[in-house]
């Protein structure tokens, strides 16, 4: 079933949650087998799965969930003027957070390329439906650093350079309050001058709260666009979204949206209502129209 | 309503003369085309309800066999015929068949089917090849059923509780599967009858002028199907869980067994309804008939059906009194459970206002009226009874619920549906059978059932818990009384299946022996084909319209 997923386009998805929405009746063993906690993975077994280096000490992701980050911190942004954390950040919509640094030979690339592509697919919009922050953990970068990586990532997706996906620099004591507020531990390695760092992007809510970790450098669509449609509590995405994401939820075992059992009835249970209510109306009055229940 | 009207027209129905002139051209719908295509492939609504009629014998038989053999077993307080495991299949065996193959559909696919029609004056129901596609559904629900039961059987109890029945070694997804199906097939019934109580009415048939029966089987199928899907779904999961080790109901793996309860028991419960409405609104018929009495209170009755099917939704917690539901939830489950008591009780006070100054004909129906009385009184109390929390923690999944649902249940749908078979069997098949028989068979039964059932309330209120293999000595007594209670129910059956097929073979050939004035009644026995000669008939008068004419001013009948 999770492959399912991996592959799957925003389209494919959509039909996939109206399946989902409009047959109860029809429903197969397919959905059935796909319950949170299709838990039967280990977060082991995951980890390897999820192209993620060997653990290095003191490399981690402790979770944050709901809890704010600072958005007092002050950083530099692309074009090398002075901003604050919370000025960057959408008031209205929900945030995607990276920490990674620009000469980072390996893995920090295929984190944005992996979000890169997931974000071409999402089904939403960068800009309206969603802001994109990336945050450099080098002390040492600088905002022409930034400027380049802005510039061949958003060439990548086919987005103007006025989107707003902000790369910031910073001190390293103000990225390590962001970093310590997030959960995100990493450390540098003298010996090859590089960081070791886990492989994670944040979603953030419009408040500037954590709502959710998504691991790994491949990131199914259906993961950050529930991730997203979660975060903004639904100030963005059709109504049609949200009933969708109804029948999913996250699962910790997996670390992956799974199928909601309980939403995905009561749905359904819902259809058969509104079904049998809408039959009974009609009837009812056609018949009181023409006067028959007297 | 309007006495001016009856005599204007005394004979209701149009056609009613017409048709015994012309029964050559118009033949019984029972002869009009005798291959077994003509039957298999019939469109007819009288021809499917006999057929249910056929199969849902055959179950209850089926069904009646495996009770037989669960009171034999507990003849002796240790084996008696057979091992534990095989009595565990039995009782679950037992439940399955009585339930998703016998009750759930008898009253509503055999008589329903066929009185609906010919009720509300119509020449079929709304849909009639989807009448007969719920059949084969029926059928092929009943095959993937018993397949199962032949291959192993299962012995998780009727009530398929997880973890247990996600973990058996018994066939347990075929069972599930074909109750699945079958689920389907009571679906497309009840859609079938909603909608053609709405749009197949004759002139002159307005809502509140429709046979009492017609009320119920309504509220029936808008709970068959508001709940079926519900069952539906649940029996997938479990299957799936059974076969595939998903963990939904395994709560080491974020799964929830109660949620299977709550699952199981929104449908379960509504259920007992789906079972016991068609039988309320056979009573109606029936006590009107044999009272020569309209009914008293003919909206009340109406309205308690609906709202029966409405407050029973709400009232499924009562089966998890002891699942772990907090205590204020236990109370409101309790109390809503006790207002369908309220309901029913509307209804036996009005039958029995019915009766009242009646002019009553003490027939087998009418017999299976006073039985049906006496088990819904009886059930309906105990059932307050166990709606009272602090009593069911004792009594929880004892002989006392045993007892109880068997009385409320089982007692009111078997007897009604003896009554219908009994009222209807002429309108059916233009024959009669013989009353004595009759009468000597329902007071059998009533016995019987009485002897079966009483001593199990005993037993649970002494402690002896349901699905036990073995018992101390000391239930013994109550135990012995029970299984003959049971004989004497079966050998009341036997009489009543060689009487009836005696009857359908040589009996005397009838019209309305009851001169009942149902409005099924007013065309011929058995109806032609189409059910009713010439145009549609019109129905200026409400059913069982009995009054005199000339005594109608001063009539107080309602």
């Amino acid at each position: 079933m999770r492959s399912l997923y991996v592959h799957t386009t925003p389209r494919t998805l959509r039909a996939l949650g109206f399946l989902a929405a409009a047959a109860l009746v029809l429903a197969q063993a397919t959905p059935a087998s796909a319950m949170p906690g299709g838990g039967k993975t280990p977060r082991a077994i995951v980890e390897a799965d999820s192209d993620a280096p060997l653990p290095v000490r003191g490399v981690d992701v402790e979770e944050h969930l709901g809890e704010p980050i600072p958005l007092e911190t002050r950083f530099t942004d692309e074009q090398g003027q002075e901003v604050r954390l919370g000025d960057v950040m959408p008031k209205t919509r929900p945030t995607v957070l990276t920490l990674v640094y620009y000469s980072c030979p390996m893995l920090c690339n295929l984190v944005i390329n992996g979000q890169v592509s997931v974000m071409r697919e999402l089904g939403l919009e960068l800009g309206k439906d969603y802001e994109a922050v990336t945050l450099s953990i080098d002390p040492q970068d600088t905002p022409e650093l930034s400027s380049e990586r802005r510039r061949k990532y958003l060439q990548g997706m086919g987005k103007p350079e006025t989107a707003p996906w902000r790369f910031l620099t910073g001190t390293e004591e103000n990225i390590r309050k962001v970093a310590d507020a997030v959960g995100f531990k990493y450390v540098y390695d003298a010996s090859t001058k590089q960081y070791a760092h886990p492989a994670v992007v944040m979603v953030l809510t419009p408040e500037g709260s954590i709502s959710r970790y998504l691991y790994g450098t491949t990131f199914p669509a259906k993961d950050v666009k529930f991730a997203l449609l979660e975060a903004a509590g639904g100030r963005v995405g059709t109504s049609f979204d949200r009933i969708v994401l109804s029948c999913f939820k996250y699962d910790t075992a997996t670390r992956r949206y799974g199928f909601y059992i309980f939403g995905f009835i009561r749905l359904g249970a819902l259809a058969v209502f509104g079904a049998l209510a809408t039959m009974l109306i009609y009837f009812w009055r056609r018949e009181l129209k023409k006067g028959a229940t007297t | 309503m309007t006495p001016s009207s009856s005599i204007a027209a005394p004979g209701a129905a149009p056609g009613h003369e017409a048709h015994h002139d012309e029964h050559g051209d118009h033949p019984s719908y029972l002869v009009d085309g005798t291959t077994v295509k003509s039957w298999l492939l019939t469109v007819d609504h009288k021809r499917i309800g006999i057929m249910y009629m056929f199969w849902v014998l055959l179950f209850f038989l089926v069904g009646g066999i495996f009770a037989l053999m669960i009171r034999l077993e507990l003849l002796t307080p240790g084996p008696t015929i057979m091992d534990a495991m095989t009595y565990n299949r039995t009782f679950t065996l037992h439940g399955v068949v009585m339930i998703f193959l016998f009750m759930i559909p008898a009253i509503p696919a055999i008589f329903g089917n066929f009185m609906l029609p010919l009720m509300l004056g119509a020449k079929d129901v709304a849909f009639p090849r989807l009448n007969l596609l719920s059949l084969y559904v029926y059928l092929a629900g009943a095959g993937f059923a018993l397949w199962g039961m032949l291959n192993g059987g299962l012995d998780t109890g009727w009530t398929f509780y997880t973890p247990y029945s996600a973990h058996t070694t018994t066939t347990v997804a075929p069972v599930l599967f074909g109750a699945f199906i079958i689920g389907f097939s009571s679906i497309l019934t009840g859609m079938n009858f909603i909608v053609t109580a709405h749009t197949m009415r004759a002139p002159g048939i307005t809502w509140f002028k429709m046979p009492l029966f017609v009320w119920a089987l309504y509220a029936t199928s808008c709970i068959q199907v508001l709940a079926t899907p519900v069952i539906g779904l649940l029996l997938l999961l479990v299957s799936a869980e059974n076969l595939f080790n998903l963990g939904m109901f395994d709560v080491a793996r974020g799964g929830d067994p109660v949620l299977f309860q709550h699952l199981f028991w929104f449908y379960s419960h509504p259920a007992v309804y789906i079972m016991v409405l068609p039988a309320f609104g056979v009573m109606s018929e029936v006590v009107s008939t044999f009272s020569r009495k309209n009914i008293f209170g003919y909206r009340a009755v109406a309205y308690s059906s609906v709202g029966i099917a409405f407050v029973g939704f709400f009232a499924w917690g009562h089966h998890m009194f002891v699942s772990g539901q907090s205590t204020f939830d236990a109370g409101i489950f309790g109390a809503l459970s006790m207002l369908v008591g309220v309901f029913t009780a509307i209804k036996v006070f009005n039958w029995v206002g019915t009766v009242y100054k009646g002019a009553v004909e003490f027939t087998t129906p009418f017999a299976y009226f006073c039985g049906f009385l006496f088990f819904t009184v009886f059930g309906g109390m105990t059932g307050i009874a166990v709606a009272t929390v602090s009593l069911d923690v004792a009594w929880h999944d004892t002989y006392f619920v045993v007892a109880h649902f068997h009385f409320i249940m089982v007692g009111a749908t078997i007897m009604a549906f003896l009554a219908a078979l009994h009222y209807w069997f002429p309108k059916m098949f233009g024959k009669t059978y013989h009353e004595g028989w009759g009468l000597v068979s329902a007071a059998l039964i009533i016995l019987g059932f009485n002897a079966t059932f009483i001593p199990q309330f005993l037993l649970g209120n002494a402690g002896m818990p349901r699905r036990y293999y073995e018992y101390p000595e000391r239930f013994q007594a109550l135990n012995v009384a029970s299984t003959a209670g049971a004989s004497l129910l079966a050998f009341g059956f036997v009489i009543i299946a060689l009487y009836l097929t005696w009857a359908l073979i040589y009996g005397k050939r009838v019209d309305n022996p009851w001169g009942s004035k149902g409005y099924e009644w007013l065309t011929a026995s058995p109806p032609p084909t189409h059910n009713f000669v010439g145009p549609q008939p019109t129905y200026p008068e409400e059913p069982h319209f009995y009054v005199d004419p000339k005594k109608a001013e001063v009539s107080d009948a309602v």
